[in-house]
């Protein structure tokens, strides 16, 4: 929800906390997480304050990709290197999975996200090879299923 | 129109065939075994339809598949789970014949019943007919409205990023 409003579209969230959790532990696991947690030292509760959501693409050229769906730190707990850390295990788990890759998408006004990643190595295939990402919504789909 | 069910179907020289289209042949690394394995293994990465020519007019010297579409489902945590169309492919010759709105149709159907909120697929901006036929139906170009830009981090870079200190 956080991250829903730090990008402008907090009226975009129609999904429920339930079908969230049933899809994301239930029997197909349809994403999969990295939770960044802090620890109250006083109370010792502890509350996310990170998360990075994660499932696998498939190219047929080169196989697996690791696909970035979703990564967010609140803003109180940035420039800790959390976010390094967690891009670290993120670039563990793709090399143990067979991945050729890690892609995802970002906002093109999103400059300090645009620029940590090419610091990281990335390339912008927008850019680069000309892809767009296109869409067909749930409108669209039941009037072609009904053609 | 079928599922493609396993190592007898031909999808594997129609992904060469795209790659050749998209002028992407040299970025070919995976095998024919580890494309079916993954298609048809314990754990499918990926779901495959495909058009096949009847068995009537079968020919030893031609494809019989003249079509196919790759996809999967991915995942938003705002609206849930999307049919993302990895590859969609009709050879030149079978083309203008209804075959492609067939493939989309039928998409649209297993978009549908999996209670998918959305179809997300790449194109390239070069490929205006794609872009025409995709528009015609309704899709809507994110990277331009919404702003959206795929990026990528090769592995050497997720190698540094997994060993640093």
């Amino acid at each position: 929800q956080e991250q829903a409003t730090y990008e402008h579209t907090p009226n975009a969230v129609t999904l429920t906390e339930e079908d969230l959790l049933q899809d994301g532990f239930g029997k197909h696991p349809f994403y999969y997480c990295l939770v960044a947690e802090a620890e109250n030292k006083r109370t010792e509760r502890s509350c996310t304050v990170g998360y990075a959501m994660y499932n696998f693409n498939y190219d047929p050229r080169i196989g697996k990709l690791l696909y970035l769906k979703d990564f967010y730190i609140m803003e109180p707990y940035r420039g800790l290197g959390i976010g390094s850390e967690i891009l670290k295990l993120l670039s563990q788990a793709p090399l143990e999975t067979h991945c050729s890759c890690m892609q995802f998408l970002v906002l093109i006004c999103n400059k300090p996200s645009v620029e940590y990643y090419i610091k990281c190595g990335a390339s912008n295939l927008s850019t680069e090879e000309g892809w767009h990402l296109f869409r067909f919504n749930k409108e669209a789909l039941l009037r072609m299923a009904a053609e | 129109l079928r599922k493609a069910v396993g190592p007898a179907c031909s999808h594997v020289v129609l992904f060469q065939e795209l790659a050749k289209y998209e002028d992407m042949e040299d970025q070919v690394v995976l095998t024919e075994k580890e494309l079916l394995e993954d298609g048809f293994g314990e754990h499918p990465f990926y779901h495959c339809l495909v058009a096949e020519v009847p068995k009537e007019q079968w020919s030893s010297e031609e494809h019989n598949i003249v079509g196919f579409a790759m996809y999967y489902f991915t995942y938003d945590p705002w609206i849930g789970k999307l049919l993302y169309l990895e590859d969609f492919y009709v050879m030149a010759e079978y083309r203008g014949l209804g075959i492609g709105s067939e493939i989309l149709k039928n998409l649209s159907q297993v978009a549908v019943k999996c209670r998918c909120s959305s179809m997300h697929f790449l194109v390239a901006e070069w490929n205006e007919p794609s872009i025409r036929f995709y528009k015609r139906r309704g899709a809507s170009d994110l990277s331009t409205e919404e702003g959206w830009r795929l990026f990528k981090i090769d592995k050497e870079y997720l190698v540094k990023m997994a060993t640093e200190e």
